[in-house]
């Protein structure tokens, strides 16, 4: 295929599309295995495979079009195609962009491209999970309540190559393994599960065995104490929120700020569609940044049009410093974070792996919610100084999820548990929602734990599923605020 | 385009003895569509290009001769070196005796559909209609003086095939225009039609979205937060689709993650008022959600129920759930939009309902409804955009937080209709606490 597309592009010169063309082919294959307790439900294979077209002409007027159908008749088509989109651009004075003027400053690229062939071993993943099954199942024995366990493992594949007019030629592979077991106890006709997820590249997923062992057993009794847990009185808390809140929080409250269709529009961190470089925004001792790291999912070294993607400091020292720039928001050398979901998808700026990192007021953390009990924290919590044993504090463990409106800049988010620590002890509650104002958050956070929890998981916006991955502080300990609401 | 699948189709026919298949379905789906939009003030640009696009997708199902089967999508590179990755299928099949479908063995009619043949055979010259449509809505936010606007247009074009080894041959073609305005994050609306967008109905919506968008620009503080609330017909279905079609679910229910069990279906059990029916109507030729047959050929029957009389009839299954639970198989419900609501207390119109009340708050948006817990019914949800009326004006917006159970809230409410624009109620109740 790798021939035909650069065929395709040598052809695309002789057809007078714009001064600038990019040529995009992606695939992305999956084969995708779940179980329900020890049955093999469902083995799914499934690709995405296909051509995007992209052209800019002089002025900046932009054509694009897209197919899957790769014989002659239909490549044809798709030139024909790009050349209509750009002259309905012209025709009728639509936004011009001048980034691709900047593209000519990348470099060719290649890595892993021959991982794509990388095939599924059917019965490593069968042991695998059943395995996990059985020790699950024997941890979760007792005849007071009954579970049920669903778990998957996919293998998915992604190939890029990608071909612009200045001769770039910019291909990568990369391909992963996720794997997730989702319990299941029902008490009472009540239920509560506890999902624990996995990532690696390729087959060293198979090392997290007893992690996932590990973890389960240790939530064995927030679990079950959960279903006698009362519900937390309404109100204004001092709150420590676990890995999982925080880097879910840091993405979706504040990566999708920094996005480059929110700085046109509006987002906190700009001014008249301007990044508001230099100006104070937070406590000097925070910082977020963005950046693809290689031996994570969201992988992505080159941006759609070909350019390397360059890490974005969003927020450096406490002050606003850049934004994850793409062509539509051109100024010097965009950041290339553009990213699709599919072939046919047009690309649009999005985060890879976005990190909250404090440079002070960090303590050491040994203990840890995944595999420790929450009274150990506590005391670790309390003998290091980290909070006093008169305040209260509520401790968010297991993201549930959320949503924020990036540009009013409200969010809701929960947790699965709720831990009240007080007076060196703690008390179980059903999980939370909070709600309130996201920069509120990032002027709450007191202090943060050195050790740093990963999340992996996938972000949609306007339609678009991607990889993505997190990481702030496994603790982060927030001061009660006004308009932060705990329900 | 019928060629590429004929073409997949012969190709399995030829190979059925060599691969040891006993039976196969083949489903494909070949789409072409035009889309324009605009993000901020500009029109087109990078992220909203004239995008001009064609796909050829579908799905193959094949049972061996030793009872197990395998799945996989298909794409047109399926077609290079066909004969290798069929026989690679062998590799992942299983014993699945749920998906074990009665279309590879007995013949159902052939049947050909055809919706909106005059825009499927010219889809291509409505790009003009759509820049239009793109052009109009910005010069109605500009008239707000609103620059952060998100708009997009759309002429879907598609054709569905479906195949077996025993002869069966249904396709559909169908073609769908769309339309959507935002104004920033604020408000706005979607429409979606098998044919051109009525003038009237576009002119109502951007109306109402005119009345609230100017209402919203005004923030406010209600004294008392112990009101009536209305679920708009925007946050209605979120919570609907969250609390209502979650556990409806053929999946959740065969996992034990739903809120109700079969034996709850059989009693009938009631979940909401009893002047409330949730049924699906697949066939409706006109509307965006219209389909004849599933994807392994169930053919749709014309009205489905879930729920009757405010009480439990049946799950949402496909074929395959539909064997393991040992119920009905049901049309799918990808979105709340297909779903009617067959009774109501009262018809009447929004503005006579917000005319009467002393004091309420209508909710239009609500914030992480995915997070909450389906089998309970209790949410606790962020309502950023709430409208709130005083002496049966709308004053102004406010922010609360929201809390209580959906279905406490369902067996108490009424349902009124805006006319003519939907046909999901607002739910008017006293049962929701906002904080």
């Amino acid at each position: 295929m790798r021939e035909t597309i650069i065929k395709f592009a040598k052809k695309l010169k002789s057809k007078d599309l714009g001064i600038f063309y990019v040529i995009r082919y992606t695939k992305t294959g999956s084969t995708y295995m779940s179980f329900v307790n020890d049955k093999l439900d469902k083995l799914l294979s499934s690709k995405d495979e296909g051509l995007a077209s992209g052209c800019f002409s002089q002025e900046g007027y932009m054509g694009f079009a897209t197919t899957n159908i790769c014989d002659n008749n239909s490549i044809d088509i798709l030139l024909e195609n790009t050349r209509k989109s750009m002259s309905i651009a012209r025709e009728n004075n639509f936004e011009k962009v001048v980034g691709w003027k900047c593209l000519t400053k990348c470099k060719n690229f290649t890595d892993n491209s021959e991982l794509f062939d990388e095939q599924f071993k059917r019965q490593d993943v069968e042991s695998f999970i059943l395995d996990i099954y059985k020790k699950i199942k024997a941890i979760y024995s007792e005849k007071s309540y009954s579970i049920s366990l669903n778990s998957f493992l996919s293998l998915v594949k992604k190939h890029k190559l990608i071909i612009n007019s200045n001769n770039i030629v910019a291909e990568y592979a990369y391909p992963y393994t996720q794997t997730g077991f989702m319990l299941t106890i029902t008490k009472n006709s009540l239920t509560q599960s506890y999902y624990v997820s996995k990532d690696a590249k390729l087959w060293e997923i198979f090392n997290s065995k007893t992690e996932i062992i590990d973890e389960f057993k240790n939530v064995k009794s927030r679990l079950l104490n959960w279903f006698d847990a009362k519900k937390v009185e309404p109100g204004k808390y001092n709150l420590i929120l676990d890995g999982s809140v925080a880097s879910v929080f840091v993405h979706e409250a504040f990566g999708h700020t920094a996005e480059s269709d929110t700085i046109k529009l509006e987002s906190p961190l700009a001014r008249n569609g301007k990044i508001r470089k230099g100006e104070k925004f937070t406590k000097s001792y925070i910082n977020i940044y963005d950046e693809t790291i290689k031996q994570r999912r969201s992988y992505t070294p080159i941006g759609e049009y070909g350019n390397v993607r360059n890490r974005t400091d969003i927020i450096k020292n406490g002050r606003i410093n850049d934004f994850l720039s793409d062509l539509s928001t051109y100024d010097e050398i965009p950041n290339a974070t553009e990213r699709i979901e599919s072939f046919d998808d047009i690309p649009i700026s999005r985060m890879a792996c976005t990190v909250l990192s404090l440079s002070g007021n960090t303590f050491d953390l040994i203990n840890d919610p995944q595999f420790n009990k929450v009274q150990d924290i506590y005391q670790e919590l309390l003998e290091k100084n980290v909070i006093k044993k008169t305040e209260k504090y509520l401790y968010l463990i297991n993201s549930g999820g959320g949503t924020v409106l990036a540009q009013i800049g409200t969010f809701q988010f929960s947790s699965s548990f709720t831990y009240e620590l007080y007076m060196g002890k703690t008390m179980l509650y059903k999980g939370v929602s909070f709600g309130g104002k996201t920069l509120s958050v990032l002027n709450a956070i007191k202090k943060g734990s050195k050790s740093m929890y990963t999340f992996s998981g996938d972000c949609s916006r306007l339609g678009q599923y991607v990889p993505v991955y997190g990481m702030a502080p496994r603790m982060l300990i927030l001061k009660e605020q006004n308009d932060i609401i705990v329900n | 385009m019928q060629k590429i699948h004929s073409q997949f189709d012969d190709k399995l026919q030829k190979l059925k003895k060599d691969a040891k298949i006993i039976g196969y379905i083949l489903a494909s789906n070949f789409s072409e569509d035009v889309s324009v939009g605009s993000t901020g003030t500009k029109l087109g640009g990078l992220l909203d290009p004239v995008a001009i696009r064609e796909r050829f997708e579908g799905s193959l199902q094949v049972e061996f001769n030793d009872g197990t089967i395998s799945k996989s999508t298909i794409d047109y590179f399926w077609l290079v070196d066909f004969d290798t990755k069929i026989m690679s299928l062998k590799k992942n099949s299983i014993k699945d005796e749920e998906s074990k479908n009665y279309l590879f063995y007995e013949n159902l009619p052939n049947f050909t559909k055809q919706f909106s043949r005059k825009l499927y055979d010219n889809h291509y010259s409505q790009k003009t209609e759509l820049i239009g449509r793109v052009r109009k809505y910005k010069e109605w936010m500009n008239s707000l003086n609103e620059k952060k606007q998100s708009i997009q247009a759309g002429v879907y074009k598609s054709l569905d095939t479906i195949t077996n080894s025993a002869n069966l041959h249904l396709s559909e073609k169908q073609t769908l225009i769309s339309a959507s305005a935002f104004l920033g994050e604020i408000t706005g609306f979607s429409l979606a039609k098998r044919q051109l967008i009525d003038m009237q109905v576009e002119d109502e919506y951007m109306d109402v979205t005119t009345k609230y968008y100017l209402a919203m620009k005004k923030g406010v503080k209600p004294k008392n937060l112990a009101l009536p609330v209305i679920l708009d017909t925007d946050a209605f279905p979120s919570l609907l689709s969250r609390f209502i079609l979650t556990n409806l679910s053929g999946v959740s229910i065969y996992s034990k993650r739903s809120a109700w069990t079969l034996l709850d279906f059989s009693k009938r059990r009631q979940i909401l008022a009893d002047s409330i029916d949730i049924t699906v109507k697949p066939k409706l030729s006109m509307k965006e959600w219209s389909e004849n047959f599933s994807s392994i050929g169930y053919i749709y029957p014309e009205s489905f129920d879930f729920v009757k009389n405010g009480q439990l009839v049946a799950p949402i299954c496909n074929y395959r759930n539909s064997r393991l639970l040992n119920t009905k198989v049901s049309p799918p419900v990808s979105s709340t939009k297909a779903l009617y609501f067959g009774k109501s207390e009262k018809q009447m119109n929004l503005n006579q309902k917000i005319a009467s009340m002393d004091e309420a708050m209508v909710i239009t948006t609500l914030l992480g409804v995915h997070t909450q817990d389906e089998a309970s019914g209790n949410f606790t949800l962020v309502a950023p955009n709430t409208l709130y009326i005083n002496d049966g004006q709308i004053v102004g917006r406010c922010e609360v937080m929201i809390r209580g159970n959906f279905f406490d809230i369902m067996k108490n409410c009424q349902t009124i209709y805006r006319d003519g624009l939907t046909l999901k109620p607002y739910i008017v109740t006293k049962h929701i606490e906002t904080v």
